[in-house]
């Protein structure tokens, strides 16, 4: 499961476990990652994707160094994980970042440069263009206990990015934004994208994901499910020749029933009314067909049918397989999986 | 700047920001403006006090007589002077008996103060005489102040002897400049030992010690488990920063704040007691780096705990347990040490034959039962004195010790020390007479043994067996007890509880072989040479040899020693050769032929020498109050002596040593054990090691192994007391002839040691457990 490219890897993970312990007396052993391999090349941004619980932020503190394996290797940009020459060169925004109640913007921005090696001058010449970037110009003065959550979250990534970091590690950076804020969060990764750097993004967010990432893994219950580009994936785990088919109609929804009913070898079709439109002779029914699965042929049945019982067809849209799908699929199928096999085995 | 100099610099600016911080410099400010008008004021006074009346009811009974007309004039003219009200009172008291309360007395004396007319010169016939009453007597328009002094001195002049007369010198509490309180008779110079003796540590330690530690233990308790949100502490773990270092910084970071608050809280104290009190004591300031250390020690707790359990509430209790834990321990371990350690450690060991006779802390002469494996009181079980002896007269068979009397805070003057004997024919016989004697039946220590003997010379410190009787060294002279001749002194008889006792003259039993003024002073020591037939004595700063002359001694020689007049001294005599041993200095080898300094026993060193034995081979043991033990031998080879350090077991532990006449060393040590070591000093097989109790057996096994390991953060107060006595205010030191009473001279900066050790174990430990952790 390489990169692409044979460019230099920036996260290389090579079969790595981690299995918590709870309890003195009686301890219960909880498996959060088992055996993950990925790697990840330089100036790529790789997302990961999995449901709550999948093992992706203990990946993450792995790479840290926050998590020590239980088994495995991991390494960072050549570098083990964790150790201090790999940390100087990742710049990190964790989940639910919490500034010290006392920080100013600014401060906070000083303190964190301060501890990631760097002089109050470098932090000074760089201060202006991440808040600047970060859209918090004007506020880095206010107390960042006043700040909302999304101005929290953006102070969170001008640290991570504060010491031109290889490596950017983001759990979760659009959570809790509003659109406008995980827009403004798109546009600085693709800036980072094209000045070369790495980005190790973690999201349950798929659609961002989609939008933003070159490559991704698909984790669940602790185990790596696919990693590929987003149409690898998406050829790979769904089939490319059927898909789903969305028209629209003018009729009531008994009559289009009728007519559909003709159509030979047609899968499940769901016609079903929705609100009448009004149309120049008064108001009329509207249907609306899904159908999830079809190929091509079955497609042309269909409208040719509805045309020639005199249906106009409004509107049609033949979707293509997402990412959605696919994640869905994978956390389905690991779920199915684990239903069979106690997923908490005590010792 | 430094990552971990960030984590710092952080810290303290999240403590200026703390609202906490700032509600504390509110209450400390509160509490130093409450403080601040509270000053003590010097000045005159002559107003009457109660402690100045030591005979009130004669002063009653002369105003009562006065009332009547009788007394002297002048406690006429007083009765005239006082109120209404206290002379109808006298007139009931004389009638009815009702008593008089000592302080409406002072209150009807110090009316008559402000009497300009008390003098009278037909009553005070006296005081003209006297320059400054005088002076006062003549001066027209006198000043308040001049008033109350002329007739105080009236006073004092009516009722001589129940009124102490005043200095005038008074000291005041005053808060705002208001006076509040009766004057304290004393001037600020003397009251200012007191305030940095023992107030300022004590309310150094109970308020500072105690109280704010408490809270800065609170405040500063959820300082580590914050660290551990989630949300700060990956992102600081991402940082290229050690974990241990960055558990350092937030431990130091925590200290910050507190240093900040004792540092405002005691500057305050620093400038209160100076501006208010003029007490300018550096030492104050140097309680803010000891409170800082202090808190350190239970900070180092609480990190820990925080560390582990990520709860500050968790963080207090443990810390408080910890706290109390240690005050358990060193109260339980100072009060079985009070009772184990110190009194029945041994002495004195006296050995006939191959049997020891010692004597203990407490007073108690006690013998070795064999079958018991204890150590046998005999002789009465008197708690609480010191023994003089024993010594052993073999000619008579008896044994002598004296034994001081106790008496409650040195009330009732000199204390007397009761001679006793005991008569023990059985150990002078037989060299090792054992337990039982087979003639009598009777134990050694059996209490019918000892016989009646007279009250030794007053201050005797020293006796020494001398012909049939022996010598009581005191400090007016060397006595001679004649065993013969006290027995056949008449012996005074009375009667106690329906019992004849009979009590010899002290005066026809003890002769006095030294001139009434004999010129020496206290601290004196005493040994014998047996070479010269002559008693080597040494006062203050002088070395005496007295030679035996019929029945008188007489200063033979006498030599000057460069050391310390006020010195204790110790010696040993050796053949010609005297080793004066001053305390706390290095001790002298002198010739006592040619009275010249020898040398100085330099590889001993200063030392507090408490005990000397002589051997009869010349040797000469010096035990120091630390309980080391130095053996001085002749070198024949070089002609010189040596001193040496010998390896036996207990070094640096021993409470007393004796050498016998066959130039055994008997030694003492781990309290009452005491090995018997060959002239070779090799461990002989004689050997006394009492049975350990069960108390003694949980001091050894159980207490003292914790106490050792436990820390000692209340000890840092005996650093405070140090740092905080000024060496200008020189207490009178207590006459301490005695170096067997144990003088506590523990080093002040030995509990920062053992605390600083305690704290690195703890950041140590705190450093492991983070290291370790996956958080």
């Amino acid at each position: 499961m390489r990169p692409p490219l044979a460019a230099p890897l920036a996260i290389d993970v090579q079969n790595l476990s981690k299995t918590y312990r709870e309890g003195l007396l009686f301890p219960r052993v909880h498996p959060a990652l088992k055996g993950v391999s990925l790697q990840v090349g330089q100036g790529e941004v790789f997302g990961l994707l999995g449901p709550n619980g999948a093992g992706k932020t203990t990946l993450i503190k792995v790479l840290l160094g926050i998590l020590h394996p239980s088994r495995g290797s991991a390494q960072v940009l050549q570098l083990p994980a964790g150790s201090k020459g790999a940390r100087r060169k990742i710049g990190y925004l964790p989940e639910n970042l919490i500034f010290p109640r006392h920080h100013t913007g600014r401060s906070a921005l000083y303190f964190y440069g301060r501890l990631s090696e760097m002089t109050d001058a470098e932090i000074r010449k760089r201060e202006a263009e991440l808040f600047e970037l970060v859209s918090l110009s004007g506020r880095q003065h206010e107390a960042v206990r006043r700040y909302s959550k999304g101005m929290r979250q953006r102070l969170g990534l001008a640290q991570a990015m504060l010491h031109d970091p290889d490596l950017l590690i983001l759990d979760e950076p659009t959570d809790g934004l509003d659109p406008m804020g995980r827009s403004q969060i798109r546009d600085v990764l693709d800036r980072l994208k094209k000045r070369g750097k790495t980005v190790f993004l973690n999201s349950h967010i798929l659609q961002e994901v989609e939008l933003i990432c070159d490559r991704v893994a698909i984790m669940a219950l602790g185990q790596l499910r696919a990693i590929g580009t987003i149409d690898e994936l998406v050829r790979q785990h769904t089939d490319d020749s059927r898909s789903s088919l969305k028209i629209e109609v003018i009729g009531n929804t008994q009559s289009i029933e009728r007519i559909l009913a003709e159509v030979p070898n047609l899968p499940t079709a769901v016609p079903h009314s929705v609100s009448p439109i009004v149309t120049e002779g008064g108001p009329e029914a509207l249907t609306r067909i899904g159908i999830a699965s079809i190929d091509q042929p079955g497609a042309d049945a269909v409208v040719d049918c509805l045309r020639s019982h005199q249906i106009s067809i409004l509107r049609l849209e033949r979707a293509r397989p997402s990412l959605e799908q696919v994640f869905m699929n994978m956390v389905n199928t690991a779920n199915g999986d684990a239903a069979s096999r106690d997923p908490y085995p005590s010792r | 700047m430094k990552p971990y100099i960030a984590i710092l610099y952080d810290s303290l600016i999240e403590s200026i920001q703390s609202r906490v911080l700032w509600i504390l410099l509110a209450a400390w400010t509160l509490i130093l403006v409450a403080l601040f008008p509270l000053s003590l004021s010097e000045g005159e006074s002559y107003r009457v006090r109660m402690g100045e009346i030591t005979n009130a009811k004669t002063v009653l009974d002369q105003l009562a007589a006065a009332s009547s007309g009788k007394g002297t004039r002048s406690q006429k003219m007083v009765y005239a002077a006082i109120d209404q009200e206290f002379q109808n009172a006298l007139r009931d008291r004389q009638k009815s008996g009702r008593r008089i309360a000592v302080g409406r007395l002072v209150t009807a004396l110090n009316t008559v103060m402000d009497k300009p007319d008390l003098y009278d010169s037909d009553a005070w016939p006296t005081a003209e005489r006297r320059t400054e009453l005088k002076e006062l007597i003549q001066k027209e328009n006198k000043s308040s102040g001049e008033l109350q002094k002329l007739n105080r001195r009236l006073l004092d002049l009516a009722f001589p002897g129940s009124l102490r007369s005043s200095s005038g010198q008074a000291t005041w509490i005053t808060y705002a400049g208001m006076k509040f309180t009766d004057p304290l008779p004393f001037t600020l110079r003397q009251i200012r030992p007191f305030i940095e003796a023992t107030l300022f540590p004590f309310i150094m330690w109970v308020g500072l010690g105690q109280i704010a530690m408490m809270i800065a233990i609170v405040i500063t308790s959820s300082m580590i488990p914050d660290m551990f949100q989630t949300g700060s502490l990956h992102l600081l773990l991402s940082k290229p920063l050690s974990r241990s270092l960055l558990y350092l910084s937030k431990y130091l970071g925590g200290c910050i704040f507190v240093a900040l608050n004792i540092s405002f809280l005691i500057v305050g104290l620093y400038f209160y007691s100076g501006l208010q009190l003029g007490i300018w004591n550096q030492g104050i300031l140097w309680c803010i780096p000891l409170f800082i250390f202090a808190f350190m020690v239970f900070y180092s707790v609480s990190a820990l705990v925080g560390l582990i359990w990520k709860n500050p509430i968790i963080c207090v209790v443990v810390t408080a347990l910890f706290w109390g834990v240690c005050f358990t321990i060193g109260t339980v371990r100072s009060l079985s040490e009070t009772f184990l350690r110190g009194p029945p450690t041994l002495q004195r060991i006296l050995a006939v034959g191959d049997t020891p006779i010692v004597a203990n802390q407490q007073g108690r002469i006690q013998f070795w039962n064999d079958k018991d494996r204890v150590w046998q009181t005999g002789f009465g079980e008197v708690d609480g004195q010191r023994v003089i002896g024993p010594i052993w007269q073999s000619e008579e068979s008896s044994l002598y010790f004296g034994r001081t009397r106790f008496i409650p805070f040195g009330l009732g003057g000199g204390e007397t020390i009761r001679l006793e004997l005991a008569r023990i024919p059985e150990l002078g016989k037989t060299p090792d007479a054992g337990s039982d004697s087979e003639a009598t039946g009777k134990k050694l220590w059996d209490d019918s043994r000892l016989d009646s003997a007279p009250d030794l010379p007053a201050d005797t410190f020293d006796l020494i067996p001398w012909k049939n009787g022996f010598l009581a060294a005191s400090t007016d002279g060397i006595y001679w007890f004649d065993a013969e001749r006290a027995a056949k002194a008449d012996q005074q008889k009375i009667s106690v509880l329906g019992f004849d006792v009979k009590i010899p003259q002290a005066s026809e039993t003890y002769k006095r072989l030294t001139e009434a003024d004999w010129g020496l002073r206290k601290p004196i020591a005493v040994g014998f040479s047996n070479s010269l037939d002559a008693l080597i004595l040494v006062s203050r700063d002088k070395l005496v040899v007295m030679k035996r002359n019929d029945e008188k001694l007489e200063k033979l020689r006498e030599m000057q020693l460069d050391i310390p007049a006020e010195a204790v001294v110790n010696l040993a005599v050796s053949d010609s050769l005297a080793i004066v041993c001053p305390n706390a200095e290095v001790p002298l080898l002198v010739n006592l032929e040619t009275m010249e300094l020898v040398r100085e026993l330099s590889e001993i060193g200063k030392a507090n020498i408490k005990r000397t034995g002589v051997a009869g081979d010349g040797r000469a043991a010096l035990l120091s109050t630390d309980g080391d033990l130095w053996i001085v031998s002749p070198d024949s080879s070089e002609a010189r002596v040596i001193a040496s350090k010998p390896s036996i077991s207990g070094q640096g532990d021993i409470s007393t040593i004796h050498f016998d006449p066959s130039n055994r060393l008997w030694v003492c040590h781990n309290v009452k054990q005491i090995d018997v070591l060959s002239s070779e000093m090799k461990p002989t097989e004689l050997s006394f090691y009492p049975k350990k109790t069960t108390p003694e057996w949980i001091y050894d096994y159980i207490i003292n192994p914790f106490y050792l390991v436990n820390p000692k953060p209340a000890a840092i107060n005996e650093t405070i007391q140090y740092v905080l006595r000024n060496p200008e205010n020189k207490v009178n030191a207590i006459d301490r002839t005695d170096l067997d009473i144990p003088q506590i001279q523990r080093d002040p900066w030995q509990p920062i040691w053992s605390n600083g050790i305690f704290i690195l174990v703890m950041l140590a430990l705190g450093c492991w457990q983070l290291y370790r952790q996956d958080l």
